[in-house]
């Protein structure tokens, strides 16, 4: 936590905000944790070695990158106070031109197998960051709340994709493509070892670079933010770009695994991206949280998934599970932080 | 946080001075009155521009049409202006409508009522009960508006399909005054071959839109949800009651939507538990273009019904222009973000020059 400390010492010794702020932190760590903990324990109670069985774990290691893409997107968004409602629409709008590409019989002809696939992958990520950077526009020059330009361009974004596809799904994908996600690492999947590399580099960047301190400077507080004379504007739309970015990879992905792509593919990971960022101890509000635990959360409830399909739920009483735990969540958060504010109250009046 | 005016210039201040017609159509200088004139524009182009491609399109058979099939929309869009004027929004309301219109449908069967009233009744009482939900949750644990509500979309629809167990009830399990409701005509004028008629959801459409006029106002809730949604902060110093407020417009706003879910289901003749949700956005999309933003403390009755009249519009006749229903998302979506740009870049620019950075 040493690096958000500044470099000089503050003029006055007492500096709640930021204290609290790393408390807050640290409580929602030990919340999160200690829910995967129970879960895990009950999961073990219950299914045993129906759930804890390596074939088991792998296939929950193989089923997260799309999911932990999206939350990713999600965090970052969240880490500035805004949230990113367009993800799955920028995700099945650039695998829809990936597909495209690479069901073309003319291109494929032209560019060979590999090359359409090398094009297909460059076309949809440089679609995808261009979706994103659009976003970050609107929301950082026209001053349009990241909640309204996101949900617009999703419409747009949702809209362009069924324009043009006329609703119907794109399949026959090259197996050179499909088989990515087969790739082992020993047991474990190339696709999750990519994945932990990504996330740890990201915590890391985002934490201690100038780009990221900006991000949760401007999330704690906007106006401060605006006096300190860093480039936000430039900061926030970078961030939205690196948002579509992510979740144009996860459109990929989707687009591997289900060997096809309509418009509409994967919008039940728009509740699940949003549970697991604030899970994750991300603040909907702003400035606080940090990616890895998006990692652990994107875990923790890929496995919570994999036992409700063991135990046989429909995806209404899914849905009705994630939405009601994203309330109890926000309330446990809400608990948390006011007997950390409270706290630090009362020892500052103690102290005079 | 002092050089915060206590209600955005904009917003239509309550006073004397300001006529009946400033308050529906606020205009002069106000970037929302600019807005409505610019809708209203937009939408006499894109009448006309159908009009050539079909020149029978401009007659009263259309606008009855238009009425028939944006009524319910846009009652429960309403409910929703009320709730983004105070700053917060809901995306659980067409989860609620289906909710609450499969309730009173299968209620009526269970006692078989067939009576209209009787299915209203239910079907708003669970909607306001579900808003009454909504609005204190937000309270108690000052939770972000959209996220709590799209949690409670997904618990809308579990309980539906999960504990109620709710199956699609046909047109022929459906009480017959159900589905005269949806048939039922006011009167009717020749046109064509045959006759088309004013649909009888004209009347709660204009209830609803008196209403809701009169509530954000004429009464003191409605005054204080302008003051809440421009400068919360303030409007707590200066004596407002959030929970009254939030209990009050989450409460309409689910009422609404029970009333627009019986609407819906007695139109299509379907009480489909799984339909309905997805079309949040348009109608978010609608209020958007109505000229209310989400940060509060604006937005106006008309402004909600030129936005939905323009959706509904762009609905009903994208195939005259030869484009398939396909593009109707992405029309409202680039409108939506065209027009949210236009109104924040304008409060953007004002907001500098007042040395107000806290909405910018």
């Amino acid at each position: 936590m040493a690096d958000t400390t500044p470099s000089h010492p503050a003029p006055t010794s007492k500096r709640p905000g930021l204290q609290a702020r790393l408390n807050e932190e640290f409580l929602a760590e030990v919340v999160l944790y200690g829910i995967a903990a129970i879960v895990l324990a009950l999961i073990a109670l219950r299914l045993g070695g129906a759930f804890f069985n390596a074939t088991n774990l792998v296939s929950v290691l193989e089923q997260v990158p799309e999911f932990a893409l999206f939350s990713l997107a999600m965090a970052i968004a969240m880490i500035t106070g805004g949230i990113d409602l367009s993800v799955i629409a920028v995700a099945d709008l650039s695998a829809i031109f990936a597909a495209y590409i690479m069901t073309n019989p003319s291109i494929v002809d032209a560019l060979g197998p590999d090359g359409a696939i090398a094009l297909a992958t460059v076309v949809a990520l440089g679609a995808s960051v261009l979706m994103g950077l659009f976003n970050g526009i609107i929301i950082a020059r026209f001053g349009v709340p990241a909640l309204v330009t996101t949900l617009g361009t999703m419409l747009l974004y949702f809209g362009l994709a069924s324009g043009l596809t006329g609703g119907v799904g794109i399949t026959g994908m090259p197996s050179a493509f499909t088989d990515i996600l087969m790739l082992k690492l020993g047991p474990i999947p190339v696709s999750f070892c990519g994945l932990a590399v990504l996330f740890v580099l990201a915590s890391f960047y985002i934490r201690n670079s100038l780009f990221g301190k900006t991000l949760y400077l401007y999330g704690d507080n906007k106006v401060a933010a605006l006096f300190t004379g860093l480039p936000i504007n430039r900061a926030i739309m970078i961030s939205y770009a690196l948002s579509g970015l992510l979740a144009g990879a996860a459109g990929l992905i989707m687009l591997a695994r289900f060997n096809s792509m309509k418009v509409g593919f994967g919008d039940t990971f728009l509740l699940q991206a949003i549970l697991v960022a604030v899970l994750a101890g991300m603040d909907p509000y702003g400035g606080r949280g940090r990616l890895l635990n998006v990692l652990a959360a994107v875990l923790l409830l890929q496995c919570v998934e994999n036992a409700f399909t063991i135990e046989g739920l429909s995806p209404y009483a899914k849905k009705m599970i994630w939405g009601g735990l994203l309330l109890i969540f926000m309330a446990l958060n809400f608990f948390v932080r006011r007997i950390v504010r409270r706290s630090l109250t009362r020892a500052a009046l103690r102290a005079g | 946080m002092t050089t915060t005016p206590a209600f955005e210039p904009n917003a239509p201040t309550p006073g004397a001075s300001t006529s009946w017609r400033e308050r529906l159509w606020p205009r002069g200088g106000s970037g929302s009155g600019e807005n409505l004139r610019l809708l209203a524009l937009i939408i006499l182009a894109y009448v006309v521009i159908v009009t050539f491609q079909s020149p029978d399109f401009l007659s009263l058979a259309s606008l009855f049409d238009l009425i028939r099939t944006g009524s319910a929309l846009t009652i429960v869009a309403l409910g929703v202006l009320v709730v983004m004027v105070t700053g917060g929004i809901d995306v659980s309301f067409l989860a609620n409508a289906i909710l609450s219109a499969w309730i009173a449908t299968a209620l009526s069967n269970a006692l078989g009522i067939d009576s209209l009233a009787f299915a209203l009744t239910v079907a708003i009482g669970i909607g306001t009960f579900v808003g009454l939900v909504n609005g204190l949750i937000i309270y108690l644990f000052s939770l972000p508006t959209l996220i709590t509500t799209l949690a409670m979309q997904g618990v809308l629809q579990g309980v539906l399909m999960v504990f109620l167990g709710a199956r699609p009830i046909t047109a022929g399990f459906m009480p017959s005054s159900l589905r005269d409701f949806g048939t039922s005509v006011l009167f009717e004028i020749p046109a064509g071959p045959g006759f088309t008629g004013l649909s009888v959801f004209a009347i709660p459409l204009v209830i609803v839109i008196a209403l809701t006029w009169y509530l954000l106002n004429r009464t003191p809730i409605g005054r204080a949800s302008y003051a809440l949604g421009s400068n919360p902060l303030g409007a707590v110093r200066s004596g407002v009651e959030v929970l009254k407020i939030n209990l009050v417009v989450y409460g309409y706003a689910g009422a609404l939507a029970g009333l627009t879910g019986l609407m819906m289901v007695s139109e299509i003749r379907l009480v489909n538990p799984v339909s309905l949700v997805g079309n949040e956005l348009i109608v978010l999309a609608a209020v958007v273009i109505g000229g209310a933003k989400l940060t509060g403390g604006t937005g106006s009755v008309g402004g909600v019904v030129l936005g939905m009249a323009l959706i509904t519009l762009l609905s009903n006749t994208l195939v005259t222009l030869g484009l398939s229903a396909s593009w109707n998302r992405f029309f409202i979506g680039a409108a939506m973000v065209a027009i949210a740009a236009i109104s924040h870049y304008r409060a953007k620019q004002r907001n500098l020059k007042l040395l107000n950075f806290q909405d910018v």
